[in-house]
């Protein structure tokens, strides 16, 4: 090499290189798994190379691949993946989010994924300076000229810093767009086929309804209906069929385990997502947004209704499925924090059909109450055997309204969603006979659309809409939501099983169902 | 001290300062986030 100047750049640059190499890998670990280390390695090896190839024939492609090199460490890493998508989005995306709705809440890793992508940004920056000292200390110990265009590449590198930093905010506030040709084109993504079969078809079916009923709007309102099936791996295609291909204008979804799979897709589309589904982080309150009652509002509900009928203790039977999973722990923890002794546990998987050995040891355990929750068919095998085993004090979260034999259930009494519009589940009945009413989602199904239909009325971008909105006449009563919240709240009501069907309980506990409170329309 | 080395203090100043930042940002985040049940299937 020629001069100590470009010895000493030439030094700087390659631990700029390495450092930032190193923040490289650790970021992209949480990616690409042990690839990265691959990745991290190549880097450093590839740099290591072209210098020492450069430094022993002072070949002008050694010098030009390594400064491509460097370009690509700082373009790439640095300014694409450690500033925009990692500084701007951490810390200019958090900031927008907090003083205005059209900006969505970033996804936030965790502490070493964010810290490795702001030492990246910072590498990155480091490698671009000493590259540019090292490439133009070359030039001038070549040509005996100094290099007089450092001014400029200054005040370029901070004009094109401010440029990147206006496009973040502009690129990242999400703006109403009128629906081309006036059509909202609405993906409804739900399993109808398969075992949750019956949840998926009522709610298509609740979807259907709120679009017919919504006339006289200044767009018109497109359903694409997509099965997603029952297998979370196998409903990705279906997702990316809706989202991606069809490039719906909002998603309705139903289940949890099917909208875990569409949150990401609908971040990065940026359209809403609202899912009837209990699972409460799918709901990130950016695109993504659940509306049901919450298992902790289920719990406590339950518990007060328990503690009403003088209930001191209880066995749990129920099914291994994530929203079943957190009604049972949000149950446990209330019926703990109000002393309600939990007596017997039985987690089952969907295939068990034998529940004699289970409510055997459940009846030994003696509880007050059996608060069971599962889904068909193992649902009703287990209420036929806790017939057969004369079990009859039994209580649930839902589960009876889905059975398809309610009526094994009988006395059951159970929280489900606080539907005072009882006219709207016997117009949905009208409407589709034959067709179950899932009455802990029918409500939420027709609100989420309707929460569409008036942001586009309004013209007012969906996902803003949806993140703006605090209280909402639902058609199951009151929905609330916190600032920054992705989770709907509602209160759910007591129900009972009697002649068979499910009937609302007043809260008073007397046997009244409450007749229609409110208009539906939207 | 030379131009370059206030710009490197001043850089490494920065970036602790945002290491910090998004500890705290990091933390609220995780404290506000919705405590599920492990669900069945995950990214």
């Amino acid at each position: 090499m020629n001069g100590q100047p470009v010895h000493d750049n030439a030094r700087r640059s390659l631990v700029a290189v390495v450092l930032t190499a190193i923040a490289i890998t650790v970021n992209h670990v949480f990616a690409l798994g042990s690839a990265a280390y691959g990745l991290g390695a190549a880097l450093i090896v590839v740099a290591v190379a072209l210098l020492l190839w450069f430094r022993n024939s002072r070949s002008t492609i050694a010098l030009t691949g390594y400064a491509a090199m460097s370009a690509w460490i700082a373009l790439g890493f640095g300014v694409y993946k450690g500033l925009w998508k990692g500084v701007l989005r951490l810390f200019l995306g958090s900031g927008l989010a907090a003083v205005s709705n059209e900006y969505p809440n970033p996804p936030v890793g965790s502490f070493a994924f964010e810290a490795s992508g702001i030492l990246m940004f910072v590498g990155g920056l480091f490698v671009a300076y000493y590259g540019y000292r090292f490439v133009t200390s070359v030039w001038e110990s070549r040509t005996g000229r100094p290099w007089r265009f450092g001014s400029s590449f200054a005040l370029g590198a901070t004009a094109a810093g401010l440029a990147i930093i206006a496009g973040y905010v502009l690129s990242a506030r999400d703006v109403f767009t009128p629906p081309a040709n006036g059509v909202v084109r609405i993906g409804v993504i739900a399993p109808t086929s398969g075992p949750y079969s019956i949840l998926g078809t009522s709610f298509v079916k609740a979807v259907q309804m709120a679009q017919t009923d919504a006339k006289g709007t200044k767009y018109r309102y497109e359903l694409l209906i997509e099965d997603s099936g029952p297998d979370p791996d196998k409903a990705v295609s279906h997702v990316r069929r809706v989202i991606n291909d069809e490039k719906v204008d909002a998603v309705i979804g139903a289940v949890s385990l099917i909208g875990q799979v569409t949150q990401p897709f609908a971040t990065r589309a940026r359209i809403p997502h609202a899912c009837v589904c209990t699972v409460k982080s799918i709901g990130d309150g950016g695109y993504n947004f659940t509306n049901i009652p919450s298992p902790e509002a289920e719990a406590e509900r339950w518990v007060a209704e328990a503690q009403r009928r003088g209930i001191k203790s209880v066995g749990i039977i129920w099914q291994n499925y994530p929203s079943i999973n957190n009604h049972v722990k949000a149950m446990k923890a209330e019926a703990q924090r109000k002393g309600l002794a939990v007596v017997y546990e039985n987690r089952f998987v969907d295939t068990v059909r034998d529940f004699r050995p289970i409510i055997s040891a459940g009846q030994a355990a003696r509880p007050d109450v059996f608060y069971i929750e599962g889904l068909e068919p193992g649902l009703d095998i287990l209420g036929q055997q806790l017939q057969d085993a004369n079990v009859r004090n039994i209580a649930s979260v839902v589960a009876p309204s889905v059975s398809e034999k309610p009526a094994l259930f009988e006395g059951a009494w159970y929280t489900d969603s606080d539907l005072e519009d009882i006219g709207f589940k016997r117009r949905f009945e009208a409407q589709y006979p034959g067709v179950q009413f899932a009455t802990h989602m029918m409500p939420y199904a027709y609100d989420s659309f309707r929460m569409i239909v008036e942001a586009y009325e309004r013209g007012i971008n969906p996902a803003v809409y949806l993140r703006g909105i605090r209280e909402y006449a639902g058609t199951a009563g009151p929905i609330t939501k916190a600032p920054g919240s992705g989770n709907f709240q509602s209160t759910p009501a007591v129900w009972v099983i009697q002649g068979g069907k499910p009937v609302l309980l007043d809260s008073q506990g007397g046997h009244t169902p409450v007749t229609i409170a409110r208009s539906v329309k939207p | 001290m030379n131009k370059t080395r206030v710009v490197v203090i001043a850089w490494v100043s920065l970036t602790i300062l945002m290491l910090a930042g998004a500890y705290v940002i990091v933390g609220k985040n995780r404290s506000a986030a919705p405590t599920d049940e492990p669900t069945v299937y995950s990214h």
